[in-house]
């Protein structure tokens, strides 16, 4: 008896060092790279979870990849009926402009436009910024939370 | 007693930051400093932002070569009390052309008067001349003027109907030796 609760108190003890030293490897290297969970109604009217993108819109939406061009030739959306498109500080009007037939008629079809760029940068607010701005685009215009990472993390867009 | 002379809290006391570019600019140096705490950890939220930290000085250098509009870009700073401040950089960038109006719109069933588009090159900017204009589409006519060699030019505008909607585009093709400038399009369309 006294050989079962020794055996199960060193038990319980080799379990608790092993989740203190989890718990060490993870504040130390593994929490700044998590996304956190996206809640829909804590974020901005004019931010969108990816997972508000296929509830709402079935996945129908035309996306704007705000990266750098290197980012972007590296890995980006393969998608068909043309919804996506590259728009980038630098090359802006000249992408935009290869670009906004197909964003005039989102707003016909009722379809959304979602900027994004890598998890933590602006640019894709700044990108939707402009397409605002240019007094073109009537379809509305949504930022992706956790931008291209969470689109990686998801998996069901192919890239 | 030195902990009794800083203020309740430390941080930045200039978290905003105004830059205005030049033309052809490549990099900016901006620096940060706190009243009080050390720079513990430092988030640019930009790859075109590298930083580095001397104690209470962060100073951010930036690749401003690609931006062609007035543009803000962030640093999440955390300081030695825990506290994460959000540091901006508001870039004003001179633009290299300017015009009157862009989209031109006429109204649908409205009248199709002439409209005068205005373009302006800044002194200075990498834009020498407008060469060429051109026109994708059959709604408009349209005609240029030359205002003053390398500084002001003019196309007046007519749409040939306003009953439908519709829209054109006037393509200007400019002088520079940067190809990033050497097209600009101006969007003419007739809408409700």
């Amino acid at each position: 008896m006294r050989d079962t609760f020794t055996q199960v108190l060193r038990l319980g003890l080799a379990i608790v060092a092993l989740a203190l030293v989890l718990y060490w490897v993870d504040s130390a290297f593994l929490r700044d790279k998590r996304l956190p969970a996206c809640v829909q109604e804590k974020l901005p009217p004019d931010r969108v979870c990816l997972d508000t993108v296929f509830l709402r819109w079935v996945g129908k939406v035309v996306w704007i990849d705000a990266r750098s061009e290197s980012d972007f030739e590296l890995s980006h959306l393969l998608l068909q009926e043309k919804r996506m498109f590259p728009i980038r500080s630098g090359e802006f009007d000249k992408l935009f402009d290869e670009a906004l037939d197909r964003l005039q008629q989102a707003a016909e079809l009722g379809e959304p436009v979602v900027v994004f760029c890598t998890g933590a940068c602006t640019a894709a607010e700044d990108i939707a910024r402009r397409l605002k701005e240019s007094d073109l685009v009537e379809a509305p215009i949504y930022v992706l939370e956790g931008g291209w990472d969470a689109i990686k993390r998801d998996g069901r867009l192919r890239y | 007693m030195l902990a009794a002379a800083l203020p309740a809290w430390a941080g930045f006391p200039e978290p905003v930051q105004q830059i205005s570019l030049s033309y052809g600019q490549r990099s900016v140096t901006v620096v940060y400093r706190t009243d009080g705490s050390a720079v513990t950890k430092v988030k640019p939220l930009c790859d075109c932002t590298k930083t580095t930290v001397r104690g209470s000085e962060l100073t951010a250098v930036v690749d401003v070569s690609n931006f062609d509009a007035d543009v803000e870009k962030q640093i999440e700073a955390t300081t030695s009390d825990g506290k994460v401040t959000r540091l901006t950089m508001k870039f004003r960038v001179p633009p290299v052309v300017v015009f009157s109006e862009n989209p031109i719109t006429w109204k649908l069933g409205g009248a199709a008067e002439t409209r005068r588009l205005q373009i302006t090159l800044p002194k200075g900017s990498p834009v020498t001349a407008v060469e060429q204009a051109g026109l994708t589409g059959h709604d408009f006519d349209y005609r240029t003027e030359k205002v003053k060699e390398g500084r002001e030019y003019a196309v007046y505008i007519t749409p040939k109907s306003t009953a439908k909607s519709c829209m054109n585009r006037l393509v200007l093709r400019l002088r520079s030796a940067d190809p990033r400038y050497v097209q600009r399009v101006i969007y003419l369309r007739v809408k409700k």
